[in-house]
């Protein structure tokens, strides 16, 4: 079961940590790190996934969110699964031009082309610094969660198909004069797969 | 009352990304969107014409009821635009309503 984490710590334009870190070759801009995460370039969609260990296609991406816009601020943070090395990848994103408490979950093609699943999501308070967002696939399932203080709670659920395999990672955006250290953390992991073996060997297995 | 602008695209020849927008004679554009009407959008743009150094012929001319249209910069001239009065925006901002289709239905091409 594969899983990863980081907390951003130190500094590094693009964000590497070793070569952990790769941004896909197209459409996708570079992410930084500065005890915290990120866009490395204002006004581009900026997005890298985690190439350090090999996640299964069932798998989870997380962040904590470090701020979130105020003002006349405009950022907005991404989670991302089954990210590929071109572009693709399925995405929630936090929409605070929608909404300061919207989510969106999309699939965005390998030319660059995001399609929203279903409709907006609503969280069901203001989403702020510590706010936990995750989201997970499985199979075909998609399912956006989000920590508020009380624990994860499932607020969508949706299938598509489009992408099978692909690595976990983050994003984000971020308008000139906004350009903030929006993520805090982040961490990934495969979910569900085979139970463990218990160690009891079958009965049919013993020698005669 | 406002143009929005998204980053510029780059078409890499034979790389198998054939979204090259018609109308676009090389190989890097972006989307520039009215949130009001295409009389505003087509203002825009030729008011600004002689900042951003677009040639005419890398405007692709929106269709009526359209409020957005192909606009093919380079970064420098995507620089230009945003300092003649385009706010940036993500492509998702600029995908909310439909290319020549002024229907609910977005159809967005990257």
């Amino acid at each position: 079961m594969a899983s990863a984490s980081s907390t951003f710590t130190g500094t590094e334009n693009p964000l590497s940590e070793g070569g952990a870190w790769a941004t896909p070759s197209a459409f996708w801009g570079s992410l930084r790190k500065a005890n915290g995460a990120g866009v490395a370039a204002v006004n581009t969609e900026s997005g890298m996934r985690y190439v350090a260990a090999t996640f299964t296609a069932n798998q989870f991406s997380q962040i904590v969110l470090a701020s979130v816009p105020a003002g006349a601020q405009l950022y907005f943070q991404y989670v991302n699964v089954r990210m590929n090395a071109t572009a693709g990848l399925y995405q929630v994103a936090t929409s605070s031009e929608t909404g300061p408490n919207i989510l969106q979950l999309y699939v965005v093609s390998d030319a660059g082309a995001f399609t929203q699943i279903g409709a907006d999501i609503t969280t069901p308070s203001n989403l702020a610094a510590g706010n936990v967002v995750r989201l997970e696939v499985v199979g075909t399932t998609l399912t956006v969660k989000v920590d508020q203080g009380s624990g994860l709670t499932t607020l969508r659920t949706a299938t598509d198909s489009t992408f099978s395999t692909g690595q976990p990672g983050l994003g984000g955006w971020a308008q000139s004069g906004s350009d903030v250290l929006f993520t805090t953390s982040w961490s990934a992991g495969d979910v569900g797969g085979p139970p463990p073996f218990t160690g009891r060997t079958p009965s049919y297995m013993f020698s005669i | 009352m406002a143009i929005f602008i998204d980053q510029m695209v780059v078409h890499v020849v034979g790389s198998g990304d054939d979204t090259r927008p018609p109308g676009i004679t090389g190989d890097s554009w972006c989307h520039a969107v009215s949130t009001t009407d295409l009389l505003e959008l087509e203002l825009f743009l030729t008011t600004n014409a002689a900042t951003i150094l677009c040639p005419p012929t890398n405007i692709r001319t929106p269709l009526l009821g359209s409020r957005q249209t192909y606009v093919g910069l380079n970064q420098v001239q995507l620089a230009a635009a945003i300092a003649a009065g385009a706010s940036p925006r993500r492509q998702i901002t600029t995908a909310t309503s439909g290319f020549d289709s002024p229907g609910t239905t977005p159809y967005y091409e990257p």
